[in-house]
């Protein structure tokens, strides 16, 4: 397989396994967030239920003036209960039977502790009326009774207000009893009492059996209220909350290993793309190293074949010059190697005068010279004499000798230009006169040049210069001959040297081929060669560029196709200490 | 003797002693009124009052563009309700039971002479969608009719945030009953310590409602309002004349047979402005429904100059409708 398509897969499974975690999750109820708000609502019922139990006792015993606070804690009990099911208990929410049991069964509490309170706040207000009625329209009628005289009556109100006190206060069922065999005994008072106070016997009848009605019921629902096992209901639900979320615990721990498992999972992941990166660098570094030494590499060879490119200038101009020298020395050896024939040629006659002296001396310190044979010799030796004189010989003779030694004096000469041209022996910058080094270049390139016409004007004041002449002639060599190449055959090459301030120039002309403005820009770059496959090297401009940069001057061309090319070249009268270092 | 005497004497301490305490703490309570002001102001959403208030006034309610709620809780001349017995709902439909006023709902502890509802936005749900009222087939199609309007369903996604429901509607709507009080009535700058805000019988009308025991079930801020209560209690009311007897009330509800003919016991803050009375609106006088209540309620005889006294009382409770709710 791929690593690419092992990467896609792997990509896949992350953010699948991230989904796939991120969607447990949410259907992860958070525990901690639940049993928080749960803790809270049933906090809050609890704490409404005690509320409630006290507003009620309150209610009951007149302590609060009215049902708001009571009406209000009830109706937010009743809210509490219905935004805890809404909350917990609606079609999505906890599922968990027990607990919908519980809470069920908490709510059918609440709700009939609902029913209880209005209950009970109904009966009680009727109640409280009758309570408060009762004895005051029991009092009035025991008034009328002893006005009436009725001593009986007046004791039987007396005594049923006194238990209804009783019995409403206390609640005593001592009391209750008493009114209930005292009741009867109000019936048969109907036709006794006066005619005026038969309403009020009555009303009294109906609120005392109100009261006893009322005050059962009421104080019935008030214990039931008090009575209300919501508390315990409470209790069980929350017990069951906590189990509950003990449950769901088992849920959040396998949510955690889900997690741990996922997180391990991207880990490998990481791990693998940080090693793959790694291998990725080692590789790279190495490819670098190997691409450097190959970059170095071709560097040194550039700068190895440079050496040698320099080096095979530097013969070609040395082979040029011997080319140069061979031929101009070549010119008077020759003559001169045939005037020294003609010479010996000639001294054969001479030999033979010679010889003939010779005998005549022999013969003279004989004891007896032979005259006769002197005389003969004398006569042979005048002969060869005249015939010599006849064909001037000796004169000859003389010429040829004069004539070689002027040939000898040629070669002499020229060879101390080669040791001007060459100088080579100097490695130090010396104060040289520039007109030397041109004058022995133009003679090496003697042969180059031919009969093209030279048109030396050269400054007489010229100073001397401090510089490396056998570079400089170098430089004049590079710039004659490349001259000479461009020209034609009878072309001109004009050299002006002048002195402009703190340096001397010198220009070389020529009215040869010119060149393009692409060629000026380029003819100082290496290799750069307008000279056919061979012919040169193409380092020629560039070395004398160089060179004349070296001694702190500058090179300039200025050319023209069809009319000529003109190089300029400034130097300095001095060089400066760190120049010369270059130099060297 | 001695020993017999002994603990009736001792008992009759214990009563005497027991008996001051329970009268020295009512009297320690005596200072707390049974009836409270209403609060001057509400804390409301004003832009679900705006729309719950065009609403309140829309009869694209109802089924024939006829009927708004304020049809039948008018609250520039009716104090809230229509004065009529039977309110006319579509197509000429009545009820059988009076309009309450709308404004002090708030203030009760259910909605409905019954109780039926919890609270006003359950409230609301109910009368859109009944037959003899609004008579809209469901409350899909009112929000059918509301989508065509301009402004509503902007309205409704500016406040809550979605398209226009049911929920948002009925809530709207009872936001803004939720201004329909009437605070500052005199009685309750009377509690608030101006003593001359009432005349002198008012004060007399208020002793009078405290001691007949009228406040033991007319009470609280709304004075009445927050308990459920049976018609009759001290007098059978089939004895009554007139039809009281007739609507069964909360046991139509719960079915539980003690809830027969009870009925939540209505505010009388505006009683004096909203005749006719009770459930069935059958009473046309503030004077016969107290005669009423005086003898079904109460169970007893009360002077002509009482009942005149407690009905000026009653007119002393009417406060001011607060500005812009109409
Ligand atoms: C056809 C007439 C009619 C219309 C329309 C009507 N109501 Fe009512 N309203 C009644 C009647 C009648 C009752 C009493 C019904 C009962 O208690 O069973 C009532 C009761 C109420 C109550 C309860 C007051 C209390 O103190 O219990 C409120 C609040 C209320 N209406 C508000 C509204 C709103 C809001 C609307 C518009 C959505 C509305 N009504 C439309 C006739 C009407
Ligand atoms: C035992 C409780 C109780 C007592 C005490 C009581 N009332 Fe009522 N009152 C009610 C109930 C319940 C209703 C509603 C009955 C119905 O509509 O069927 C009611 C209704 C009324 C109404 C009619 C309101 C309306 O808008 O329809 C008035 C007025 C009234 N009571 C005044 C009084 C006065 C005044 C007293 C004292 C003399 C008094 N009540 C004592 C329970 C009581």
């Amino acid at each position: 397989m791929k690593p690419s398509t092992l990467l896609l897969i792997y990509l896949f499974l992350a953010i699948a396994g991230g989904l796939g975690v991120f969607y447990y999750q949410s259907t992860v109820p958070d525990n901690k967030e639940i049993s928080n708000d749960v803790t809270q609502r049933l906090l809050t019922i609890d704490g409404l239920n005690s509320d409630i139990g006290e507003l009620v006792l309150r209610s009951r015993y007149n302590l609060d003036p009215n049902y708001d606070s009571l009406t209000r804690s009830a109706t937010l009990l009743d809210q509490s209960i219905e935004s805890f099911g809404e909350a917990y208990f609606s079609t999505e929410g906890v599922s968990d039977p027990m607990l919908v049991k519980s809470f069920e069964k908490l709510k059918s509490e609440v709700m009939i502790q609902r029913d209880l309170i209005e209950s009970f706040k109904s009966h009680n207000s009727v109640l409280r009326n009758s309570e408060k009625y009762a004895p005051a329209a029991g009092q009035s009628l025991m008034s009328i009774a002893k006005e009436a005289k009725l001593d009986d009556a007046e004791q039987l109100y007396g005594s049923l207000v006194r238990e209804l006190l009783a019995y409403s206060l206390l609640g005593s069922s001592f009391s209750i009893e008493k009114i209930k065999v005292a009741l009867p005994q109000l019936v048969e008072l109907e036709n006794k009492m006066p005619e005026f106070s038969r309403v009020s016997m009555f009303e009294f009848g109906r609120h005392i059996e109100t009261v006893i009605n009322e005050k059962e019921l009421t104080d019935q629902y008030l214990s039931k209220v008090l009575l209300s096992t919501s508390d315990s209901q409470i209790d069980e639900l929350s017990q069951g909350w906590s189990q509950w979320l003990l449950s769901n615990s088992g849920q959040q721990s396998f949510l955690k290993q889900l997690n741990i498992a996922y997180i391990s999972f991207l880990l490998v992941g990481l791990a693998f793309v940080t090693w793959r990166l790694r291998n990725l660098y080692q590789h790279l570094d190495h490819e670098v190293a190997v691409q450097t030494e190959e970059v170095k590499k071709a560097f040194d060879e550039l700068k190895e074949s440079e050496t040698k490119l320099v080096q095979s200038e530097k013969m070609a101009s040395l082979g040029q010059m011997v080319a140069g020298v061979a031929h101009e020395i070549n010119t008077p050896l020759g003559y001169i190697s045939s005037n020294v024939d003609t010479i010996r040629l000639n001294m054969g006659e001479l030999d033979g005068i010679l010889k003939s002296i010779d005998m005549i001396s022999v013969e003279i310190s004989e004891s007896k010279p032979n005259t006769k044979k002197i005389g003969s010799i004398v006569k042979r030796m005048v002969q060869v004499y005249r015939r010599m004189r006849q064909r001037e010989t000796l004169s000859e003779i003389e010429d040829l000798l004069k004539d070689s030694s002027y040939g000898l004096s040629e070669i002499s000469n020229l060879v101390g230009s080669l040791k001007d041209f060459s100088r080579l022996d100097r490695t130090n910058a010396v104060d040289t006169d520039i007109h030397k080094g041109l004058e022995a270049t133009l003679k090496i390139c003697k042969n180059l040049i031919g009969e093209r016409k030279v048109v030396k004007s050269f400054d007489h004041q010229m100073p001397l210069i401090e510089c490396m002449p056998a570079q400089l002639n170098q430089v004049f060599l590079n710039i004659v001959t490349n001259s000479a190449q461009a020209t034609d055959k009878d072309g001109t090459i004009k050299i002006t040297t002048k002195r402009v301030g703190k340096g001397i120039e010198i220009s070389f002309e020529d009215n040869g081929e010119g060149m393009s403005a692409n060629g000026m820009k380029q003819i100082f770059d290496p290799f750069y060669t307008t000279k056919d496959v061979g012919q040169g090297t193409g380092l020629g401009m560039s070395i004398a560029y160089k060179i004349v940069k070296s001694h702190g001057g500058e090179i300039k061309v200025k050319s023209e196709i069809g009319k000529g090319t003109q190089i300029l070249v400034q130097l300095p009268l001095q060089q400066s200490q760190a120049e010369l270092s270059v130099i060297k | 003797m001695k020993k017999a005497s002994e603990p009736v004497y001792l008992m009759k301490l214990i009563k005497t002693s027991c008996f001051f305490g329970l009268f020295l703490l009512s009297q320690a309570y005596a200072g707390q009124e049974p009836i409270t002001p209403i609060p001057n102001q509400v804390d409301v959403d004003n832009r679900k009052v705006q729309l719950g208030k065009k609403l309140f006034f829309d009869t694209r309610l109802s089924f024939d563009n006829s009927i708004s709620c304020a049809s039948c809780h008018d609250l520039e001349t009716g104090f809230g309700a229509d004065g009529k017995q039977f309110s006319d709902g579509v197509k000429g439909h009545q009820g059988t039971r009076n309009s309450p006023t709308v404004f002090n709902a708030s203030l009760n502890f259910k909605q409905f002479w019954d109780g039926r509802a919890n609270d006003l936005a359950g409230q609301a749900r109910m009368p859109v969608t009944n037959p003899l009222e609004m008579g809209m087939a469901s409350w899909t199609d009112v929000i059918a009719k509301l989508n065509k309007d301009a402004q509503y369903p902007q309205e409704f996604k500016a406040i809550f945030g979605g398209p226009i429901s049911e929920d948002g509607i009925v809530a709207a709507i009872a936001e803004y009953e939720k201004t329909l009080i009437t605070p500052n009535s005199p009685f309750d700058q009377f509690l608030l310590g101006n003593e001359s805000a009432i005349s002198k019988q008012q004060k007399q009308g208020y002793e009078l409602f405290k001691t007949y025991g009228c406040v033991s079930c007319h009470q609280g801020k709304n004075v009445g309002g927050n308990m459920f209560q049976k018609i009759g209690v001290l007098k059978d009311i089939n004895l009554q004349t007139g039809s009281l007897n007739e609507d069964l009330g909360r046991y139509l509800v719960t079915k539980n047979e003690w809830d027969k003919r009870v009925f939540k016991v209505p505010s009388l803050r505006l009683a004096v402005k909203t005749p006719p009375y009770f459930h069935d609106g059958s009473v046309k006088t503030i004077e016969k429904a107290v005669d009423i209540m005086i003898e079904f309620q109460l169970g007893r005889a009360v002077p002509e100059s009482d009942r005149a006294a407690i009905i000026s009382f009653l007119e002393s409770l009417v406060g001011e409708i607060p500005e812009g709710v109409y």
